[in-house]
């Protein structure tokens, strides 16, 4: 399966280069800004945090695209036609999409972080006390204890969302394929069986805790306080339906694509 | 090698792609599955290759059921490029290399050689007769049980064809078998020993060429004549 990852990690390589040049221009905006004109440093830092969910939403599509492609381009032959069950198959795809957009996520957060850091200095050394005073409380907001606790409650809560979600976009995928076999449509088909299979999941999720299953994020003096109504438990079960969705899912696209594939 | 296949049965919604076919294919021969379109040429492939499952009956290679496990022992060469627009036809062979343990390097080398073909070519500069040789290059570098060709001749030039054909010869595996279905039935003749034609997803004919040339003193191409038009050469 590691080298099937490989291989799905290279087909996407050059989006992932072009999103890493977009954070290096940005960063040297940033630091270029910091040194010369500061007040103007804080743009390229909400840039930043901007593009890093811009970058996870476009790793995303690319990975269901791609997934798409395999199966409707012949190309697809040098995937499906390699002696490894198609479970793996799937769970290659779905889990470089996974990590590439976790370690995307966290390096634009550090960078962000980090820039943080550098503009507070810089205001230090420009004497812009009022903004620096507003800075620091940001930084110590968002790299306080707390904070990095609740931060990593939700990055775990986001992971094993994605992984359902992921896996619900790409079992749609292979229904979709299956019941259309290439004809028109197979995009809207896709779409719709997504939106009902995902509805169902947040319906079953939302029925395991109470209160509709609402998260609570608060900023507190010593940082972010970040929880889900319900007890520890309910809590674990939440995180666990969505592997379980997830895993189901990608279980459910191999059956279909271990019936058929036909590019 | 012995590949089995018992009341093979291809359906889909509204159609039936095979029906029924009772097939035996044994190592150290060369196999043309001819017929028109749609007669279900590239379903059984499909099926033998592990793509698609049979809706009835079964497959067997060396008394193993098809599954992704014999895909390490078969090689599919499907009728269209098929390599990641981002390879070189290098990056092609050591993809193939790393999946597949019976990728031979030196004879991809040799047959590259052969045909005039080098590994930093990229995949999408290829006109159709390089894809065509380096579809076929990385398919016989492979010293699999049985290798599938569909079409491989489909749209390239006379010299390409002439090329493909000698490879095909020269690197045949000793222990396995050749399977190819094309339309260009003429060209084939001195290439294969055994023709098997297919009409509406059934098998209408098998015959050793051989003795279709001695029995009835016909060629591949008038038993092809014969049977699809109902002409006696």
């Amino acid at each position: 399966m590691l080298r099937m990852m490989k291989y799905e990690f290279r087909k996407s390589r050059f989006s992932y280069a072009i999103l890493l040049a977009i954070l290096g221009i940005v960063e040297v905006l940033f630091l270029g800004l910091n040194k010369f004109n500061v007040h103007y440093a804080i743009i390229p830092i909400i840039l930043l945090i901007v593009m890093g969910i811009v970058a996870d939403v476009w790793i995303m599509l690319s990975g269901v695209r791609m997934f798409s492609r395999d199966l409707k381009e012949k190309s697809g032959y040098m995937v499906y036609m390699t002696p490894v069950p198609i479970w793996q198959i799937v769970l290659s795809k779905v889990l470089v999409t996974f990590l590439v957009s976790a370690v995307f996520f966290i390096a634009y957060y550090a960078l962000g972080i980090l820039d943080m850091h550098l503009f507070h200095d810089a205001l230090e050394a420009n004497g812009d006390t009022s903004l620096m005073e507003v800075i620091a409380k940001t930084i110590n907001t968002y790299v306080g204890t707390e904070t990095l606790i609740a931060l990593c409650k939700l990055f775990g809560n986001l992971l094993c969302n994605l992984f359902c979600f992921l896996g619900i976009v790409y079992f749609a995928i292979a229904m979709s394929n299956t019941l259309l076999r290439g004809k028109k449509g197979e995009g809207i088909v896709a779409f719709i069986l997504f939106l009902v299979l995902y509805g169902l999941s947040i319906y079953i999720r939302f029925k395991v805790l109470p209160y509709g299953g609402q998260f609570r994020m608060e900023m507190t003096e010593s940082g972010v306080d970040f929880g889900l109504p319900g007890s520890q438990l309910q809590v674990a079960l939440f995180y666990i339906l969505d592997v379980v969705f997830g895993s189901l899912s990608i279980f459910g696209a191999s059956q279909l694509l271990k019936k058929h594939i036909d590019l | 090698m012995s590949l089995n296949c018992n009341g093979l049965t291809k359906k889909y919604f509204t159609k039936t792609a095979v029906d029924h076919i009772d097939l035996n294919l044994e190592a150290g021969h060369i196999y043309a599955l001819l017929g028109p379109n749609g007669s279900g040429k590239s379903t059984l492939m499909k099926m033998i290759a592990g793509l698609t499952t049979p809706t009835e009956g079964t497959i067997t290679l060396d008394g193993q059921l098809i599954s992704y496990k014999t895909k390490a022992e078969i090689t599919y060469a499907p009728t269209e490029a098929f390599f990641f627009n981002y390879m070189t036809i290098g990056e092609a062979a050591k993809y193939y290399a790393d999946f597949f343990q019976d990728f031979d390097w030196s004879t991809f080398r040799e047959i590259l050689g052969f045909m005039d073909l080098r590994e930093d070519m990229k995949v999408r500069s290829l006109s159709s007769g390089m894809m065509a040789k380096a579809k076929m290059t990385i398919s016989m570098a492979r010293r699999s049980k049985l290798i599938l060709l569909d079409e491989p001749l489909n749209g390239i030039d006379l010299m390409a064809r002439d090329a493909i054909l000698k490879l095909m010869i020269h690197y045949a595996p000793q222990d396995g078998a050749i399977v190819i279905s094309s339309h260009m039935v003429e060209e084939l003749e001195q290439t294969i020993d055994h023709a098997i034609y297919m009409q509406n997803g059934h098998i209408v004919c098998d015959v050793d060429v051989e003795e279709l040339r001695e029995t009835e003193m016909k060629s591949v191409a008038d038993k092809y004549r014969e049977i699809y038009s109902g002409e006696v050469a």
